[in-house]
């Protein structure tokens, strides 16, 4: 074989070789299709995943909206809600993030829309939810159980040491003080009033258009679309529509799976000592 | 019309000079450019789906599945043209950028075989990022041998032809 053959061949092959390569590894390795991102926010909101918690945590949901907002195929993203809320952080920390984004974000209510949850939807541009979704329970809560009666009606004493007066806050062991009642009232109003304002803010509401869902009361979709908590009653053909009118046209919608960690130290959360404002 | 005068020559060769050799890649770069990268990444990228001009630097970084189809798409080229370099070598002592310039690879000690060509090659393909640590030590050497060529045991020489001494004849 001469040299003008074997170059002859040798070309042959290299480009047999980027054809093969390039095909099958563009078939492996391709991007999700759609236009559309879908995030799925479907249960309780928390700041970390764990094991023995069906609940979603923050940094996912975060990282699922980042992967949508840096995909430059992707026009806007549905926010599939289905939650009863969760801590006042976790719920923040996605609402701030879903205000920071470029892209066109929908809130899709589905049974559910509560508290923390509605929190994060009336930061997206656009809210649908069925009439008969449940929305709104706006406001903060702080609970603990307390086994102080029943301590003491089997004779058991609880000793406390500690550095200062209100160190022990919250211990299921002991009564609240109403020193400790006005300081823990205190830190749910300045939660329940950043979500009020935050609500009346993004949603271009006044505070006493508002004034009615104070008390944390559910509503119906139909009742929050009367109050002007929801932008349109309906489902996913209501959203495709209003994308449509964003001249996102040929709406392809392709699911972002949110990474579930398991991390074996989440076995061994404990949090039942400690209390903290929730928005659930 | 002019005679044609027929000088006998004699073929020799001679360590390749730095500049021939970098020349000789700068070719087979441009080869690896259009004959590689642009055919590859235009059937790669279709069917990735991805807009390789709309991406920017940032979203190659953030988002994980771009970054991937990137990497992928980067090594596959890389090992396509490991690929070419390898067997060009192997079977014509030479890649196109080096048969373009007369210049071919030989083995400091018997036949070249598939081996030595692969370790010479790693750092001009697959291992890009060590090529200038590599290229380090020919300003010292005076056979003009990167580091690679010292593991493979092979030397770049130039092909030339010469007039033979005491044979240059007037025959007209």
């Amino acid at each position: 074989m001469n040299d003008m053959v074997k170059i002859l061949y040798l070309f042959g092959m290299v480009f047999l070789l980027i054809l093969v390569s390039s095909a099958l590894l563009g078939t492996i390795y391709s991007i999700d299709e759609g236009n559309v991102a879908l995030v799925r926010i479907e249960s309780e909101i928390g700041i970390e995943d764990s094991l023995l918690s069906s609940g979603i945590s923050s940094d996912s949901v975060i990282d699922s909206l980042a992967e949508a907002e840096s995909n430059p195929n992707v026009k806007a993203v549905i926010l599939s809600i289905n939650s009863p809320g969760g801590t006042v952080v976790a719920s923040k920390e996605i609402a701030e993030y879903v205000l920071s984004m470029n892209k066109t974000v929908v809130a899709w209510i589905r049974d559910m829309g509560a508290s923390g949850a509605y929190l994060i939807a009336s930061a997206s541009d656009y809210i649908v939810s069925d009439e008969f979704s449940m929305i709104g329970s706006i406001g903060a809560k702080m609970s603990y159980l307390s086994f102080n009666g029943t301590m003491q009606k089997y004779g058991i004493n609880y000793n406390e040491i500690s550095s200062g007066s209100l160190k022990e806050i919250g211990s299921p062991y002991k009564d609240l003080s109403p020193e400790e009642y006005s300081i823990l009232s205190a830190l749910v109003n300045d939660s329940f009033n950043y979500f009020l304002e935050f609500v009346a803010v993004n949603r271009n509401l006044s505070l006493e258009s508002i004034d009615i869902i104070k008390d944390g009361r559910i509503l119906s979709g139909s009742q929050a679309y009367n109050l002007s908590l929801v932008d349109e009653l309906g489902s996913k053909n209501e959203i495709i529509n209003y994308l449509e009118r964003l001249n996102i046209t040929d709406v392809s919608i392709y699911e972002i799976n949110q990474a579930q960690s398991f991390d074996f130290s989440s076995l061994l959360n404990y949090k039942s000592s400690l209390i903290y404002p929730t928005y659930d | 019309m002019e005679d044609l005068i027929f000088l006998p020559t004699r073929n020799i060769r001679v360590v390749a000079d730095f500049n021939l050799r970098a020349l000789a890649y700068i070719i087979d770069l441009l080869f690896f450019f259009f004959m590689i990268i642009m055919p590859f990444s235009s059937i790669y990228y279709e069917l990735s789906g991805i807009n390789a001009e709309e991406i920017s630097i940032e979203d190659s970084i953030n988002n994980p599945k771009i970054f991937t189809i990137l990497a992928v798409g980067y090594f596959a080229c890389m090992i396509i043209f490991a690929f070419y370099l390898i067997s060009f070598e192997y079977l014509l002592n030479g890649s196109i950028g080096k048969k373009m310039l007369n210049l071919s690879v030989v083995s400091k000690s018997k036949e070249l075989s598939l081996k030595q060509v692969i370790v010479r090659n790693l750092t001009k393909s697959v291992l890009f990022n060590l090529l200038a640590f590599d290229c380090f030590l020919m300003l010292f050497d005076q056979q003009k041998r990167r580091v690679s060529d010292f593991l493979a045991n092979t030397l770049v020489v130039s092909n030339r032809k010469i007039i033979k001494k005491f044979g240059v004849v007037n025959e007209l």
